[in-house]
C-alpha cells in the first residue's frame, strides 16, 4: 500500500490502465489537431494555429471531462462495485483524491506531450512561438481542471452513471436557457418587456462564456497575434478548486446505498423536484403559448390562462421528478400532492406579481438623474430637456397600454412595404435609457399603430414620435454625429449610371463639397431624403446616391489595434491623434430640392449626366 | 474481537438494523443465520466499513472500523454479489491487491493454484461460472493473510468437493494463525460442522447468540411413548408437539437432564433424548418470531 497518505499509487496505476482508451483517444485527437496540423498547414502562422487551437481545447476539455469523471466514478453507481471499492483499505479521502488526479492526469499528461511535440515541430516550420505553446496549455489544462471539477461535483450528486452526464449538460446550459427562457417569458407577458445584456449570467454557463470570450486579436504594431480571455480562465481554475473541495466533502458523506438513486444526497432531492417542476413549467409554457399563439392582450386574461398552463407544466414536471426519486410511477400520495400544492400557490403568486407589476418591471421607467442618455433606434437623446420628453413619451405609451394592444391586436397590418397613399402598419419603438453607473441598459419595446389618420393628427403616438426623431438636431446627429462645418467636408461623390447601365462617379472637394454637403443636410432636416424613420414618404427615390466624406467632430471609439482611412492602412501608436474620415451615403429622392439645386448649380447634373428614378433606369 | 454495539441501520424510513449487537470472539468461528431479511447482509456491510451505521458502535480490536484503512487491511470479505473489474483475470486481481493489502503474501497465491485447478488465472473473472468466481474470491481472499474473514453466502454455488476444500483452508487458518471468521449463511448443517459460535438474526436483531455447544444444550428434542395419554408438565416450555401413533414428540426449552427430570414426573413409558439440529434450533427459535413452517391448504 502507498505511504502516501492521500494517494494510492496501486489504484492510481489501475486507474491508468483500465482506462486507457480514454486518454489514448484524447492523446490521438490532440496529435492529429495539433503536431499533425501544425506541419501540414503553412496558410496561417504558428501561433494562430495554436490559438485557434487552444478555443477547440474549451470543447473537448468540456466533453472529456465528463468521459473521464463517468469512468473514473462509475463504481459509486452499482451496490457490487460500491461495496467492493469501500471495502478496501482506503480512506475515502485517498480514493476521491486518488480517482481526481487520475481524471486530471488523463488530459494533463497528454497536454503536455502535445506540447512538447509542438516544439521541434515549430522548429521545423521555422516560426515556433513558445509564448503560444504555454498559453495552449495553461488555458487548455486550466479549462480541463474546472470542467473535470464541476464534472467530479455532479457526480456527487448522483447514483446512477446514465444521469451523471444529464446533470453536467443541464447544469453547464441551464443558466443560460433559463435566462433566455425567462426574458422570452417576460417580452411575451410583461408589456413593452425587451431583455437587455445588463446582468446577462453567461458566465454560469462556462462553455458558452468561454466561446463568446475566447478569441485572438492581431497587433499591425507588433505584427503578433495574441490569444484574448487568458484572464477568464484564473478565476474558472478557482471556480474548480472550490467544486473539487466540495466534491470531497460531499464525497466522505456519501451513503454507498444511494447507489442507483436518480439523486443520492438526500438533502437535495426536494431541489431536484423543485428545479424539475420549474423548468417543466417555463420551457413547456413556452412550448403552448408559442403553439397557441399567447400573448399579452388588452383583457389580462393571459395571466389566469398562463397560470393554469404553467401549473399544469409544472405538475408534469414535478411527479416526473418524483418518478425518478421514487423509481415508481406510483407517486401521487396525498403527501406529494400536498407538496405539490405550494409548488402551485408559488406559481400563483408569481403570476400575480407579474399581472400587478408588483417588481415595477413593465411600467419602469428609470429617474432622468440616473440616465446617461436615451436611444430610440439609432437616435440618442442627451440633454436634459430631450431625456425628460422621451420620459414623457415613454410614460403616455404606458398610459396608453390598453388601447395599444387593443389597436395593434386587433387590427388587420400591412407588412413593412406599404402604398404611399394608404397605409396602415404596426411601428415598433424602441427604447434604450443608458445608465449612468455601470453603463447598463434599460431596454422597452412598444408597438404604436401608423396610418394617415395618426400622420394628420399631431397627438397620435406616431406623430409624437415623429417630431422626437425629426428635430433638425436629431436629424443631423444621425447623418454625421455633429453638424458639418466647411473644415470638417472632405469629397462628395455622386453615383451615375449610363443609359446603357455603366457606372460611374463624380467626385468634388473644397468649395463645391461643402456646398453639395450644406444642401444635403437642409434635405435631410427636411425629411426629403431618405425613407421616413416613422411614416412613409410619398416621393421617388433616384438611382443615384450621394456620399459625403467628412472627418467627425469626435473620433469613434475604435475596438481594433488597426483602422482604415482614406489613406489606407494605418497601425495606432501612443502618439496616433488623426481623425478618421467617414462616408455616409444617402439616396437622392425627387424631394431632394436643396441637393438637385446644388447638384444643377454645379454643373453636375444637366445635359451630360441626369438622376434617374427607377422608372427611368 | 469484532464488537457490534445497538447498530441501527435504516434505508429510507426502513429499519434494517433496529439495535442489533454482536460480539466475535477472537480464534472462533461465528455463523450468522436468520430468515430471509433479516438484515444479515447489511450487518455484514456495517461491520467491514461499507456502510455507515446511523446509530451504536462497531468495532475491531478496539478500533472503529469506520474510515479505517489500517483495520481494513486486516480483513478479508467475500461478500455473497461479487465484483471484479472488467475483463479482470484472477492475476490481475491478485497484482491490485498486491499493492493495497500490506499482508498479501504472493507466494500463498502461487501455493493455492494447486487447489483452485479449474480457474484459469489468466481467463477474465466475470466470464468465469459463479462458482468459479467464488473460488477465485477464496483465492484472493486467503492470499491477503487476514486477521478475520467475513463471508457472506460463501460457499454458494461450490460444489462439495470444493466446499469441503475451503472449509479446509479456512479451518487450517483459524487453527493456525487463530484468525476470526464471521460466516453468513442458510446451509446451516455445514455450518453446523465449523462454527463454535451462532447468532440467530431476525427483524435487525440478533435473537440468540451462544456457542453452539450451549445452544444446543439450551433446546431438547425429547420422544415420549404414554400408556394413555397424559397432560404435559406445566413448568415445560414446549415450542413443538406432534404426535405419530403413540410417539409423542415435542422440542422443550432447556437442557435434556432438566427435562428428562421434569418428564418423569408424567411417568412416561418411554423417554427419549435426541440431539437437535442446528437448522432446527433454528426453525424452533424463530418460530417463537411467528417465523414458521406453515400447513397451508390449496
Amino acid at each position: 500500500m502507498s505511504k502516501t497518505s492521500f494517494f494510492n499509487r496501486t489504484l492510481f496505476i489501475k486507474n491508468l490502465k483500465r482506462f486507457w482508451p480514454i486518454w489514448g483517444s484524447y492523446l490521438a485527437i490532440w496529435f492529429v489537431l495539433m503536431p499533425m496540423v501544425l506541419l501540414t498547414e503553412s496558410y496561417n502562422s504558428f501561433d494562430e494555429t495554436v490559438y485557434s487551437m487552444t478555443m477547440a481545447g474549451a470543447v473537448i476539455g468540456f466533453a472529456y471531462a465528463a468521459i473521464c469523471a463517468m469512468a473514473l466514478y462509475s463504481y459509486m453507481y452499482s451496490s457490487k462495485s460500491a461495496g467492493m471499492f469501500h471495502a478496501l483499505p482506503m480512506t475515502r479521502e485517498t480514493m476521491f483524491i486518488t480517482n481526481y488526479l487520475s481524471g486530471l492526469a488523463y488530459m494533463f499528461i497528454p497536454n503536455l506531450l502535445i506540447a512538447l511535440v509542438c516544439i521541434p515541430v515549430g522548429g521545423l516550420r521555422g516560426d515556433l512561438d513558445m509564448i503560444s505553446i504555454v498559453i495552449w496549455t495553461c488555458v487548455v489544462c486550466g479549462t480541463e481542471f474546472f470542467f473535470f471539477s464541476f464534472a467530479t461535483f455532479c457526480a456527487q450528486f448522483t447514483g446512477t452513471l446514465v444521469v451523471m452526464p444529464v446533470f453536467y449538460l443541464i447544469w453547464n446550459f441551464v443558466a443560460y436557457v433559463l435566462e433566455m427562457v425567462i426574458k422570452t417569458m417576460g417580452e411575451i407577458f410583461i408589456y413593452g418587456f425587451r431583455s437587455s445584456s445588463a446582468g446577462s449570467i453567461s458566465f454560469l454557463s462556462p462553455i458558452i462564456y468561454m466561446m463568446e470570450n475566447y478569441g485572438t486579436r492581431y497587433i499591425h504594431e507588433t505584427l503578433q497575434t495574441v490569444f484574448v480571455g487568458a484572464e477568464i480562465t484564473i478565476w474558472y481554475v478557482i471556480a474548480g478548486a472550490v467544486f473539487a473541495i466540495l466534491s470531497l466533502l460531499l464525497y466522505r458523506k456519501r451513503k454507498v446505498e444511494s447507489a442507483g438513486d436518480v439523486v443520492s444526497v438526500r438533502g437535495a432531492r426536494p431541489v431536484f423536484r423543485w428545479c424539475v417542476g420549474i423548468c417543466a413549467a417555463l420551457l413547456l409554457s413556452l412550448l403552448v403559448s408559442a403553439i397557441f399563439n399567447i400573448e399579452i392582450d388588452e383583457t389580462a386574461f393571459i395571466y389566469p390562462i398562463m397560470t393554469l398552463v404553467m401549473i399544469a407544466t409544472g405538475f408534469i414536471g414535478w411527479f416526473a421528478a418524483e418518478m425518478l426519486l421514487k423509481k415508481s410511477f406510483r407517486v401521487f400520495s396525498k403527501k406529494s400532492i400536498g407538496t405539490f400544492g405550494i409548488f402551485a400557490v408559488v406559481v400563483v403568486l408569481c403570476m400575480a406579481a407579474t399581472a400587478f407589476d408588483l417588481f415595477n418591471i413593465e411600467n419602469r421607467i428609470p429617474d432622468i438623474e440616473d440616465v446617461e442618455f436615451i436611444a430610440i433606434d439609432s437616435t440618442e437623446f442627451t440633454t436634459e430637456e430631450d431625456k425628460a420628453a422621451i420620459m414623457a413619451y415613454h410614460q403616455s405609451l404606458l398610459d396608453g397600454k390598453d388601447e395599444l394592444l387593443r389597436i395593434v391586436r386587433g387590427g388587420d397590418y400591412d407588412t413593412y412595404f406599404f402604398d404611399k397613399m394608404s397605409y396602415n402598419y404596426q411601428h415598433n419603438v424602441s427604447i434604450r435609457y443608458y445608465m449612468k453607473d455601470d453603463g447598463d441598459y434599460l431596454r422597452r419595446y412598444y408597438y404604436i399603430p401608423v396610418t394617415p389618420e395618426t400622420k394628420s393628427d399631431p397627438g397620435s403616438y406616431a406623430s409624437r414620435l415623429n417630431a422626437l426623431l425629426y428635430a433638425p438636431d436629431k436629424v443631423i446627429q444621425r447623418a454625421f454625429g455633429s453638424p458639418l462645418t466647411e473644415d470638417m467636408v472632405s469629397s462628395v461623390s455622386i453615383d451615375f449610371y449610363s443609359e446603357d447601365g455603366v457606372w460611374n462617379q463624380t467626385t468634388v472637394s473644397g468649395r463645391d463639397a461643402w456646398i453639395l454637403a450644406q444642401a444635403v443636410s437642409a434635405d435631410l432636416v427636411a425629411g426629403n431624403m431618405e425613407a421616413g424613420l416613422v411614416f412613409p414618404t410619398d416621393y421617388e427615390t433616384y438611382q443615384n446616391n450621394i456620399t459625403v466624406t467628412y472627418y467627425p467632430e469626435e473620433a469613434e471609439d475604435v475596438p481594433v489595434d488597426y483602422i482604415y482611412s482614406e489613406q489606407g492602412y494605418h497601425v495606432i501608436t501612443k502618439e496616433y491623434t488623426e481623425t478618421v474620415s467617414h462616408g455616409r451615403s444617402f439616396g437622392i429622392t425627387t424631394a431632394s430640392e436643396h441637393t438637385i439645386a446644388a447638384m444643377t448649380q454645379l454643373g453636375i447634373i444637366g445635359d451630360g449626366q441626369q438622376a434617374l428614378t427607377m422608372d427611368q433606369y | 474481537m469484532i464488537e457490534v454495539k445497538n447498530i441501527v441501520k435504516t434505508f429510507d424510513g426502513f429499519e434494517a438494523l433496529s439495535g442489533c449487537s454482536l460480539e466475535v470472539k477472537p480464534g472462533s468461528v461465528y455463523g450468522l443465520v436468520g430468515p430471509n431479511g433479516a438484515g444479515k447482509s447489511t450487518l455484514i456491510r456495517c461491520l467491514t466499513g461499507v456502510y455507515k451505521p446511523d446509530s451504536g458502535q462497531i468495532s475491531i480490536d478496539g478500533e472503529p472500523i469506520w474510515e479505517n484503512a489500517g483495520l481494513k487491511s486486516r480483513i478479508a470479505y467475500i461478500p455473497d454479489d461479487l465484483y471484479y473489474f472488467m475483463s479482470a483475470s484472477t492475476r490481475e486481481m491478485m497484482n491490485f491487491y498486491k499493492g493495497l493489502y500490506p499482508k498479501f503474501d504472493a507466494s500463498r497465491y502461487e501455493k493455492l493454484k494447486d487447489v483452485f485447478t479449474s480457474i484459469d488465472e489468466k481467463a477474465p473473472i466475470r466470464r468465469l461460472s459463479k462458482g468459479m468466481q467464488k473460488q477465485s474470491a477464496f483465492w484472493l481472499a486467503m492470499c491477503q493473510c487476514p486477521d478475520y474473514v467475513i463471508l457472506d453466502e460463501p460457499v454458494d454455488g461450490l460444489d462439495p468437493v470444493m466446499r469441503r476444500q475451503v472449509w479446509s483452508i479456512l479451518m487450517n487458518e483459524v487453527a493456525e494463525r487463530g484468525i476470526s471468521v464471521l460466516v453468513s449463511s442458510h446451509n446451516l448443517r455445514e455450518l453446523e460442522d465449523v462454527c463454535d459460535h451462532v447468532g440467530i438474526m431476525s427483524h435487525g436483531k440478533i435473537l440468540l447468540q451462544r456457542s453452539l455447544s450451549d445452544l444446543q444444550d439450551s433446546i431438547t428434542k425429547v420422544q415420549l411413548v404414554f400408556n394413555e395419554i397424559k397432560e404435559l408438565p406445566q413448568n415445560l416450555e414446549v415450542l413443538h408437539r406432534s404426535e405419530v401413533g403413540r410417539i409423542t414428540t415435542i422440542i422443550v426449552r432447556g437442557s435434556s437432564g432438566e427435562v428428562l427430570n421434569k418428564l418423569s414426573t408424567i411417568d412416561p413409558l418411554l423417554a427419549d433424548a435426541l440431539p437437535l439440529t442446528l437448522e432446527e434450533i433454528f426453525i424452533y427459535e424463530l418460530g417463537g418470531e411467528d417465523y414458521h413452517v406453515k400447513d397451508i391448504i390449496l
